[in-house]
């Protein structure tokens, strides 16, 4: 069964371009233009992942509210944040949606439908109870990393990060000690933004890593250059 | 900045205040002023003082005297009896006369003989003093005594009964002499026993001491002197007519008891005759200034200023009258020509005058003798000089009181507009951009309403910046949305498109990616601005930053050459990594774009007492002259590039070396072979208050 995929967009020739590459791709699509419409379709029938826009119509935050019915109505359903300003991720953040991903809209569409594919592919990862015996694992210090499901243990216990998250924390970990700039975790994550903005994924990565253990400090700033993991 | 204090405005207000000098000047005006009309006053009250007192005076009581004639063989017919003070002793020489000698009527003739003629009364007698200029002696010899044979005296009187009576004074030899009286046929009679005499030489000549009882003599006298060697005659006046021989003239004690009954304070008068001589004299003048000399409180430069002020009036003034029995013709001969005067004259040592006034006592159109009453101005003078030490002293402090409000006054005003000075500037960053708050002012002055239309103008410009710096970030995120719609149609275009226009899409593509990292950079900028607040400082090693971001930059651009040039030790400031190293990625960046293929790009550090110094240096092209290229949107590019620029990165680079009170500065390379672009970073920062986030 193809999957459904909801899209939430006020602006009505990104919506149907996003619309038409994922149903060339051969997935279900349902638009909204703003919020009322998304929640009445949302109660008519979730989808298998949900692609939102903070500002939607005349509402500054009606993302957000999206967001938190959403996420009311289906706490594993993947969602995906497309926003059009740098500076709202770290509001989305803030306010701790628990929303799987932040891109905005400069992303192309190719690195966008891999971000789909990703995230799909963690679910599935997820409802699956068997563990394969060749994940791809990277195991550095008491983090373990499962490439395949997207996700995150730290001391064992499953750290919630999104697949961008996932990325730059792997990037790190490939080649603990050596530092890596920050232009070189912006390719690593497919994530195109500016020096400020990998600062605040890192520091939000930080603070996800210090729920779980308030003594981490294995991601280390160099100078301001760069990140390095430290076992 | 610190202005000459002859710019300053205190200067100006102290060079006006000394205007203020009129005010001691004017006030010295008009007590010299004061002073004229009070010695004015002061004269016309002894003016009339002495016109009543003249007019008391009965004219009858004046003795007879006799008128000068000009041209006369006998200028000064008239005899002036003194009043001795002692008796003299008859010896024939005058020392015992004492200080009168001095006031000896002089009888000499130019080259001829003459003699100084004194006399004066004691009790009952009359003495007369003869001084007389003969180098030869002749005395008589023989008991026949012919007049012409030796040096001889004659004296003429009238007596009780206005009979004329002469007399021969004839010696012999010096000594005792005898008067030996002349009869009417001109024979000579017996020696006059109740006249003695003494005749004693002396040097130049020889001195006679006559003696004669009040009671033989009347008002009429006369005296000559015959010198043989010569054969000439000298004497006082006619010696035979009785209207042409001189008269005795002395002190009257009717006209002195009249003076006595003057009440003129603090006087001085005198009476005399026409020609001079004292009739009466009252009175003394007290010579003693008050208050001057009393002031022991004003210090030596005063009373030197006073000296100044007050000696040049007295310094012309004819000295004053001291000789008791005789008034000098010019003193009185504005009086002899008919009319009341006043004169000035200067007592000796004394800062003060003396004011005569000069008054004829007229009987019937002749002058029969001349009022003479003096004060001095010593009570005025006093008065001045109390009033200029008043004065002084009063505009001395004035004025200092006054100069010093006024001192402190501007003292304050150019504080406060220096204050004011340094709150605008401190408002604004050496580049424009408004950084403070200022301060309004609730003073009500000028410089209150000065200061706050500073303010109004620095928010409303404020405003206006904030405004524009919005516009920037809301037209980048505006752009945004149209961007993401070309985009994502091209993208869609591209996938479902034949091929055959898949160039032109990718073109297009192409360009819609370089307006994204443009409307990146905008909105980079923006950030940046907004967000210096918040990021904090702490103390950094610049060397290991800078040696860190040398590995990445070699692995992030493997085919370029980059050098370190700096020394192994710690270079310690106090700044934001992060910032440093967006500001290096931008230095690089543009010394990318600027280079020379190949050639080396190197980073050095350099230090300075107070800052450290990075600079990025590439072989390339020189800096145009006059180019700023810190300046937003300003770039100059030779070719075209492959990253889009606005201009933007080493705006950037300034913003954050003004961050870290640090300047960024561009220059060519000494050698010419290219740039070298240098961040400059404080090391150490006033305010290290923030501990650091992240």
């Amino acid at each position: 069964m193809p999957r459904t995929i909801a899209i939430v967009e006020d602006e009505p020739a990104i919506r149907d371009n996003y619309a038409e590459l994922f149903s060339r791709q051969g997935y279900q699509v349902q638009s909204y233009a703003n919020r009322l419409e998304a929640e009445a379709g949302f109660g008519k029938g979730l989808p298998d992942l949900a692609i939102l826009d903070i500002g939607l119509d005349d509402e500054f935050d009606g993302g957000f509210e999206l967001c938190r019915a959403l996420r009311a109505m289906s706490p594993t359903l993947p969602i995906i944040f497309l926003t059009a300003r740098d500076g709202d991720l770290d509001t989305v953040s803030g306010l701790r949606l628990g929303a799987d991903d932040y891109l905005t809209k400069a992303i192309s569409l190719p690195h966008l439908t891999a971000r789909v594919a990703a995230l799909f592919r963690r679910v599935d990862a997820l409802r699956e109870s068997v563990q394969q015996a060749d994940n791809d694992l990277i195991t550095a210090g008491e983090l373990q990393l499962d490439m395949d499901r997207l996700t995150a243990t730290w001391q064992e216990s499953p750290l919630e990060l999104t697949v961008t998250e996932l990325w730059l924390v792997h990037a790190l970990v490939r080649h603990p000690g050596h530092v890596k700039s920050r232009n070189q975790l912006m390719e690593a994550a497919s994530v195109y933004v500016d020096a400020a903005t990998i600062t605040s994924h890192i520091r939000r990565i930080r603070n996800k890593f210090r729920l779980l253990d308030t003594d981490f400090d294995a991601i280390e700033a160099v100078y301001g250059a760069g990140y390095r993991w430290n076992d | 900045m610190k202005h000459k204090f002859r710019h300053s405005l205190r200067f100006k207000l102290l060079t006006i205040s000394l205007s203020l000098l009129v005010i001691p000047w004017a006030g010295y005006r008009f007590i010299q002023d004061m002073e004229s009309i009070l010695r004015q006053s002061q004269d016309d009250t002894l003016m009339s003082s002495a016109a009543l007192l003249a007019g008391r005076l009965q004219p009858e009581a004046f003795p007879a005297v006799s008128v000068p004639v000009t041209g006369s063989r006998h200028p000064r017919p008239d005899v002036y009896v003194h009043l001795l003070s002692h008796q003299p002793q008859l010896d024939g020489y005058g020392e015992d006369w004492g200080r009168l000698r001095a006031s000896g009527t002089d009888y000499r003739l130019q080259g001829g003989p003459g003699f100084l003629l004194l006399m004066g009364a004691w009790g009952d007698h009359y003495y007369l003093l003869l001084e007389v200029d003969d180098p030869v002696r002749n005395y008589f010899q023989g008991a026949e005594v012919v007049a012409a044979q030796g040096d001889h005296l004659l004296l003429a009187f009238t007596d009780q009964e206005q009979h004329l009576r002469q007399y021969l004074i004839a010696p012999r030899a010096p000594g005792r002499v005898a008067a030996r009286a002349i009869g009417g046929a001109g024979d000579l009679l017996q020696p006059e026993q109740r006249i003695q005499g003494y005749w004693q030489e002396i040097a130049g000549g020889y001195s006679v001491e006559l003696r004669i009882p009040k009671q033989l003599v009347g008002n009429k006298l006369a005296l000559s002197q015959y010198d043989k060697e010569s054969g000439l005659h000298q004497a006082t006046s006619d010696m035979t007519q009785l209207n042409r021989m001189g008269n005795l003239v002395g002190r009257s004690v009717r006209l002195q008891t009249l003076l006595r009954q003057a009440n003129i304070p603090d006087s001085r008068i005198w009476l005399t005759d026409i020609n001079g001589h004292v009739l009466a004299g009252h009175g003394r003048l007290p010579m003693e200034l008050t208050a001057t000399t009393g002031s022991a409180g004003t210090p030596w430069f005063v009373h030197r200023l006073f000296s100044l002020i007050l000696r040049q009036q007295v310094k012309d003034s004819p000295p004053v009258i001291t000789n008791d029995s005789n008034m000098s013709a010019d003193h009185l001969s504005a009086a002899l020509a008919g009319g009341p005067s006043v004169s000035y004259h200067r007592p000796p040592d004394k800062d003060s005058l003396v004011v005569s006034a000069l008054y004829p006592v007229n009987q019937g159109g002749d002058i029969k003798g001349i009022l003479v009453v003096e004060q001095s101005t010593a009570a005025i003078l006093s008065l001045q000089n109390q009033a200029l030490q008043r004065l002084l002293t009063i505009t001395l402090a004035v004025m200092s009181v006054i100069g010093l409000v006024l001192l402190g006054y501007a003292s304050l005003l150019t504080r406060r507009i220096r204050q004011l000075v340094h709150q605008v500037e401190q408002a604004v960053t050496s580049d424009g951009r408004i950084i403070g708050q200022f301060a309004r002012s609730d003073k009500p002055d000028e410089l209150g309403e000065l200061g706050r239309g500073f303010s109004r103008v620095l928010s409303r410009l404020a405003g206006y910046n904030e405004y524009l710096e919005q516009m920037a970030s809301r037209l980048a995120h505006e752009l945004r949305t149209p961007i993401a719609v070309v985009k994502t149609s091209l993208e869609n275009a591209l996938e479902v498109g034949d091929g055959s226009s898949a160039k032109y899409l990718d073109r297009a593509l192409e360009g819609t990616s370089r307006l994204d990292q443009l409307v990146t950079q905008l909105t980079e900028a923006t950030r940046l601005e907004q967000s210096l607040d918040q990021i904090a400082k702490y103390p950094v090693d610049l060397g290991q930053l800078l040696r860190v971001n040398l590995e990445l930059l070699s692995s992030a651009y493997p085919e370029e050459r980059f050098e370190l040039v700096a020394e192994n030790g710690h270079t310690w400031v106090v700044a934001a990594p992060e910032l440093v190293t967006q500001a290096l990625e931008n230095l690089i960046r543009n010394a990318l774009d600027f280079r020379v293929p190949d050639s080396v790009i190197s980073i050095e550090l350099a230090e300075t007492p107070d800052h450290a110094l990075v600079s990025v240096c590439n072989q390339g092209p020189m800096l145009p002259d006059g180019l700023d290229p810190f300046k937003s949107m300003v770039s100059v590019r030779r070719e075209k590039s492959a990253t889009p620029h606005l201009g933007l990165g080493l705006y950037l680079v300034r913003l954050i070396a003004q961050f870290h009170q640090g300047q960024a500065s561009a220059a060519n390379r000494i050698d010419g072979s290219g740039v070298c672009v240098t961040l400059g970073l404080a090391k150490q920062c006033a305010d290290l208050t923030r501990h650091s986030g992240t």
